[in-house]
C-alpha cells in the first residue's frame, strides 16, 4: 500500500513524441490545406482588387479578368467575398473554440479538482447543456441577441464548451492521483498552484485535440447560421455567399460553378484541413495510437537447417537468443542468452530493471512487443523450436503448455469482473463451459481463496490475494511450464512467503516447471533450485543455487547479494552496486559490467568474457572467475565476512 | 552542521500522534473498518523512526495523518507544538512546507513536462522563496545527491535521465527545502539494489547534516533495523511493539513482530546463510 499507488501512469507517452508515417502525412496535408485558407485570410486585401461589401459592377456578371468569379445579384465581387470570407470562418472557428475550451477547462478543473458540491452542480449544468439541440439553440439565440460576429462566436462557444468539459473533467480525476500531483499537495502547494502547474499541464494533449475538434464544429455551425440568413449582415462570409446564391437561384443556373462551388470547396478545405491536422494532433497527444497505425515489417527468412534436438531432462532450452528493439536508438535487449530450465526444478532469473529478464520471458511466450523482434536463436520447448512453429501454433502453446503470471498483480486483473469469472474465462480455452466454472472454483480454492469470496471483485482483494488469482489463471489449462514475472514485487514480506510457498508446492504437486523472475536475488536464492543472473541483456552467472550462494564467481553477483540488508550482522551497513547500469543503446565493447566493477582488469574494457562452463554447471562470464587467487581480491563493501568455505 | 530551519522550540518532540483513530467505510459498504486504532507515537527531533508492518496494517494511513492529508476521526496529530486539527487550510499548507514526502516510486512524483531545475526548485517555490535564491540551493541539492556536473542536468526532462538519475532528482527535492520532517513511504521496495543504497544514504544525510526527523515506512524489518533509531511495529491499525531498532528486531516480544521476522527469515537467503530450510 502506498499513498500514490492508485494510478499507474502510462510511461510510454513520456518518451520523445514521434508520429507514425500515416499520421505525419495526413498532418502535413491538413496543415497545407489550413495554410491556404490562412494565407487567403491574411492576404485578403491584397488578393482581392475590390472591397467585398460594396457594389462594384453590374449584377450577375460571369467570371472575367476584372472579376475573377463574377459578381452577385447586386453586383458585389464574388472573389473578394471568397477571400474575405476566410477571415470570418477562421476567426469565428478559432475564437469560439478557444472560448469553449477555456470555459470547459475551467469547469473541468473546478469540478474535478475541488469536487464535492462544485462537481455536482457544474456537471449537472454540463449534462443540461449537452441535451440541448445545438444548432436550434444557436439559431434561436441569434434571433434574440443579434447577428454580429462577436455575438455568434460567443453563442457557438456557449453550446460547445460542455463536451470538452466532461472529457477534461474525467482526465482531471485521473491526473489528480498522479504522483507528482500528490507530491505537490504534500509539499503544501495551494489548490490554484497545483491545478495550474500540475494538473493543467497534463491536460494539454487532450486540450489540443479537443480544440481542433471544437474549431471544426464552430466553422460548420457558423456557415450554417449564415446560410440560413442569420449571418452578420455587415460581414460577408462563405455562409452568406451561399445564402445569397440560394436566394438568387444560382444553384439552378450555370452560375453555381462560380458562385456556389468556390465557397463550398473553401468550407470543405477548411474543415478537412482541421480534421486531418486533428488526426495528427490526436496521435501526438496519445502516442500509443501510433502502434495501431499500419506499418511495414521486414522479416528475414529463417535458416533452413533443423535445430539440434532438445536435451533430455530439460523443460525449456534457450539457445543464443537475441531480441532487438528498433527505432532511432536500436537496443539489443537480449544479447545472446543461453539458458536451460531443468525438469522439475525452479529457475530463478535475477537482474536489475532493464537487464532484459522480462523481455526474455516475453520472447519465450512469443509476446515480444511490436517494436521488438527476435533476431536470432532457438527456443526449444516440448521437443520443437517455438520460433519455427508459426504464429497459430505459438498461440496454441501459449496458455495450454506455457503460461505467464504477468508483472504487477494490481493491474493485470479486470476490475469489473469477479475473480471467478476471470479464471473461468481462462479455463474456457480447453474446458467445456460447464466444466470451466467448476475448474475455476477448484483452482481458486487450491491457491487459497475462500469459496465465499470467489464472486468478489479484484479491488476487494489484497495484493497477495490478487497474485494468487493470477496464479490460478495461469494454472487454468494445466500448463507444463509457468513463467512468473516479479510475482512478489510490491507485496509485504509475509505475503512474499505465502506466494513463494504456493508456487513451490504447485511445482511438486502438479509436476510443473517454473521460472521465477525477480530483482531480489536473496529471495530467489532461497526459493529457486537454479539461478541465472542477467546484466545488460546477457546472463553473467548461472548455476545450481547451493554452489552459487556458497561461492559466487562474478563480482556483480557478489555485490548484488551484499546490497540487501541482513537481519543479523552489524547495524547500518548495507552494500551497493556502485555506479549505474549502462545505456542499453551504447553498451561497452568489453564486459558490460566493467565500468562499475571494483576489480576490473585492463582487458575487461576491450574483450567481452563468455560464460566459462557448460549448462548445468556453475559458470560465470568474467575474466577473473577462473582465477581463485584473484577472486579473493573482490572488494566487499558491506563488510560481509569473506570467509567462504572452499 | 546546520540546525533545523524552524527550531524555535527545540524541546519536546517534533511530531506527536495522540490516540489517533481513523476508520473507513467497510468493504461492500457495510460498517466501518478501523485503519488506525488508538495510535500514539512521538518522533523526536533528529530521530529516524521506522514504522513496520504487513500490508493493511495502516502504515500509509498513518503517513497521510502525519502530513495532514487525512484528518483523524479521533485523537490528534501535533506537529512542533501545533495541533493540525486547529489549523485552517493556509496554516496547514505552511506547515506542510516543513515536511516532505518520499514516494514508493519516486519517479512518479516528477512532473514529466518540467526540467530538473524546476523540479528540484519546486519545494522552494511552493514555500515562496524568491527565484534568485532558488538557483544556488538547487545546485547544492543536486551536488549533494551526486548529480555532477550540476549544469549538465539542470535543463533535462525526467525522460532524459536514467532510472538512477531520476531517483536522485526525487531525492534532491527532499533535501532542497531543508524539511524538518521527512516521511518516506516504502521508498525502497520497488527499487533496484543500487538505488536502495542511495535512499538509505540520503535518509541518514537528512538527519545527520540537515537535522531532520524521518518517519520511514516499510514492511522490511531488516531494512528498518539498518536505517532507524527506533522501530514501531504496526499491526491491524494498532502499535503492538516499539523500541530501539536492535531491541525490536533481535528480541521481538509481540506475535505480530515475530511473524514478520519469521517471514523475513524465510523469504530470503544471503551469502553467509546456511542451506535453505526444507519446507
Amino acid at each position: 500500500m502506498s499513498l500514490a499507488a492508485e494510478v499507474v501512469e502510462p510511461r510510454s507517452g513520456e518518451r520523445a513524441r514521434r508520429l507514425s508515417g500515416t499520421a505525419r502525412a495526413l498532418g502535413i496535408a491538413g496543415v497545407a490545406l489550413l495554410g491556404v485558407v490562412v494565407l487567403a485570410a491574411l492576404g485578403a486585401s491584397v488578393l482581392a482588387q475590390h472591397p467585398p461589401e460594396r457594389i462594384v459592377a453590374a449584377p450577375f456578371l460571369r467570371p472575367s479578368g476584372q472579376h475573377w468569379l463574377g459578381t452577385d445579384d447586386i453586383g458585389r465581387d464574388l472573389f473578394a467575398q471568397l477571400v474575405h470570407g476566410a477571415r470570418v470562418s477562421l476567426s469565428v472557428g478559432l475564437g469560439a473554440a478557444v472560448l469553449a475550451l477555456g470555459a470547459g477547462t475551467a469547469v473541468a478543473l473546478v469540478a474535478g479538482y475541488r469536487g464535492g458540491w462544485w462537481d455536482m452542480v457544474l456537471m449537472r449544468l454540463v449534462d443540461l447543456t449537452l441535451t440541448l439541440p445545438l444548432l436550434v439553440l444557436v439559431l434561436v439565440l441569434t434571433a434574440f441577441l443579434g447577428r454580429g460576429l462577436a455575438v455568434s462566436t460567443v453563442l457557438i462557444a456557449s453550446v460547445l464548451w460542455a463536451r470538452p468539459a466532461r472529457l477534461l473533467r474525467s482526465q482531471v480525476l485521473k491526473v489528480r492521483r498522479f504522483g507528482h500531483v500528490v507530491a505537490a499537495e504534500a509539499m503544501g502547494a495551494s489548490a490554484l498552484r497545483v491545478s495550474l502547474t500540475h494538473v493543467l499541464a497534463r491536460l494539454v494533449p487532450l486540450l489540443s485535440s479537443q480544440l481542433v475538434r471544437a474549431a471544426t464544429v464552430a466553422v460548420v455551425v457558423q456557415a450554417g447560421i449564415a446560410f440560413l440568413g442569420l449571418g452578420d449582415p455587415d460581414r460577408v462570409s462563405w455562409g452568406t455567399m451561399l445564402f445569397f446564391a440560394n436566394a438568387s437561384n444560382a444553384v439552378l443556373t450555370e452560375a453555381w460553378k462560380w458562385w456556389v462551388l468556390p465557397p463550398g470547396l473553401a468550407l470543405a478545405a477548411l474543415v478537412l484541413g482541421l480534421a486531418l491536422a486533428g488526426y495528427a494532433v490526436e496521435e501526438w497527444a496519445e502516442p500509443r495510437l501510433a502502434r495501431n497505425a499500419p506499418h511495414r515489417s521486414r522479416r528475414r527468412r529463417r535458416p533452413v537447417e533443423e535445430p539440434r534436438p532438445q536435451a533430455a531432462g530439460t523443460a525449456l532450452e534457450i539457445r543464443s537468443l537475441r531480441v532487438r528493439f528498433g527505432g532511432t536508438r536500436p537496443v539489443e535487449a537480449v544479447g545472446g542468452v543461453d539458458l536451460t530450465v531443468r525438469r522439475g526444478r525452479i529457475l530463478g532469473l535475477a537482474g536489475e530493471s532493464g537487464s532484459g529478464k522480462s523481455t526474455l520471458a516475453l520472447a519465450v511466450m512469443g509476446l515480444v512487443p511490436e517494436a521488438g523482434r527476435i533476431t536470432e536463436g532457438e527456443i526449444m520447448f516440448g521437443g520443437r523450436d517455438l520460433r519455427r512453429i508459426g504464429r497459430a501454433n505459438q498461440a496454441r502453446v501459449r496458455g495450454r503448455e506455457l503460461a505467464l503470471v504477468p508483472q504487477s498483480a494490481m493491474n493485470a486483473l479486470n476490475p469489473v469482473r469477479t475473480v471467478l469469472a476471470q479464471v473461468e474465462e481462462a479455463a474456457r480455452l480447453t474446458c467445456p463451459p460447464a466444466e470451466a466454472r467448476r475448474r475455476a472454483g477448484d483452482l481458486l480454492e487450491r491457491v487459497g481463496i475462500d469459496p465465499r469470496r470467489h464472486e468478489a471483485f479484484p479491488h476487494h482483494f489484497s495484493g497477495g490475494m490478487r497474485q494468487r488469482v493470477l496464479i490460478a489463471m495461469a494454472l487454468a489449462n494445466e500448463p507444463r511450464l509457468i513463467i512468473a514475472d516479479e510475482p512478489v514485487t510490491g507485496l509485504d514480506v509475509v505475503n512474499q512467503v505465502v506466494v513463494m510457498e504456493l508456487l513451490e508446492s504447485l511445482v511438486g504437486e502438479l509436476d510443473l516447471d517454473l521460472v521465477v523472475i525477480s530483482h531480489e536475488l536473496p529471495l530467489l536464492a532461497r526459493w529457486a533450485d537454479d539461478l541465472a543472473i542477467m546484466y545488460a541483456g546477457r546472463v553473467v552467472e548461472r548455476g545450481p543455487v547451493e554452489r552459487l550462494v556458497r561461492e559466487p564467481r562474478h563480482p556483480y553477483t557478489r555485490l548484488l547479494f551484499s546490497s540487501f540488508p541482513d537481519l543479523e550482522g552489524p547495524r547500518g551497513q548495507v552494500g551497493t552496486v556502485p555506479g549505474e547500469p549502462p545505456d542499453p543503446a551504447r553498451l561497452p565493447a568489453g564486459c558490460a559490467f566493467e565500468p562499475r566493477c571494483p576489480c576490473a582488469l585492463p582487458r575487461c574494457a576491450t574483450e567481452r568474457p563468455e560464460l566459462d562452463g557448460a549448462e548445468g554447471t556453475c559458470s560465470a562470464a568474467c575474466w577473473l572467475a577462473g582465477d581463485v587467487s584473484v577472486r579473493t581480491l573482490f572488494v566487499d563493501p558491506a563488510g560481509v565476512a569473506d570467509g567462504d568455505p572452499g | 552542521m546546520s540546525e533545523p530551519a524552524a527550531g524555535q522550540a527545540p524541546e519536546g518532540p517534533l511530531l506527536e500522534l495522540q490516540d489517533v483513530g481513523v476508520s473507513f467505510a467497510g468493504k461492500g459498504g457495510s460498517g466501518l473498518t478501523a485503519a488506525l486504532d488508538g495510535v500514539s507515537l512521538s518522533v523526536a527531533r533528529r530521530e529516524i523512526v521506522a514504522v513496520v508492518g504487513p500490508s493493511g496494517a495502516g502504515k500509509s494511513t498513518l503517513a497521510s495523518v502525519v502530513l495532514g492529508l487525512h484528518r483523524p476521526d479521533t485523537g490528534r496529530a501535533v506537529f512542533d507544538g501545533s495541533p493540525l486539527a486547529g489549523l485552517n487550510r493556509r496554516q496547514l499548507r505552511r506547515l506542510r512546507q516543513r515536511m516532505h514526502l518520499i514516494f514508493q516510486d519516486p519517479y512518479s512524483s516528477l512532473h514529466p513536462g518540467r526540467r530538473v531545475a524546476w523540479l528540484v526548485g519546486e519545494p522552494l517555490a511552493v514555500a515562496g522563496a524568491p527565484r534568485p535564491q532558488r538557483g544556488p540551493a538547487v545546485a547544492r541539492a543536486l551536488a549533494e545527491v551526486g548529480l555532477a556536473p550540476v549544469e549538465a542536468f539542470l535543463d533535462r526532462h525526467p525522460h532524459q535521465l536514467s532510472g538512477g538519475q531520476r531517483q536522485r532528482v526525487a531525492l534532491a527535492r527532499a533535501l532542497v527545502g531543508r524539511p524538518d520532517l521527512v516521511v518516506a513511504d516504502e521508498p525502497a521496495s520497488m527499487l533496484d539494489a543500487s538505488l536502495r543504497a542511495v535512499i538509505l544514504e540520503l535518509v541518514r544525510r537528512l538527519r545527520d547534516r540537515h537535522g531532520a526527523s524521518v518517519v520511514f515506512i516499510t514492511h522490511d524489518l531488516a531494512l528498518a533495523r539498518h536505517i532507524a533509531d527506533r522501530v514501531v511495529v504496526l499491526d491491524r491499525g494498532r502499535i503492538v511493539e516499539q523500541g530501539p531498532a536492535d531491541e525490536v528486531v533481535l528480541r521481538p516480544r509481540h506475535p505480530a513482530t515475530l511473524a514478520l521476522l519469521e517471514a523475513s527469515r524465510r523469504a530470503r537467503r544471503s551469502l553467509h546463510d546456511g542451506p535453505a530450510p526444507a519446507s
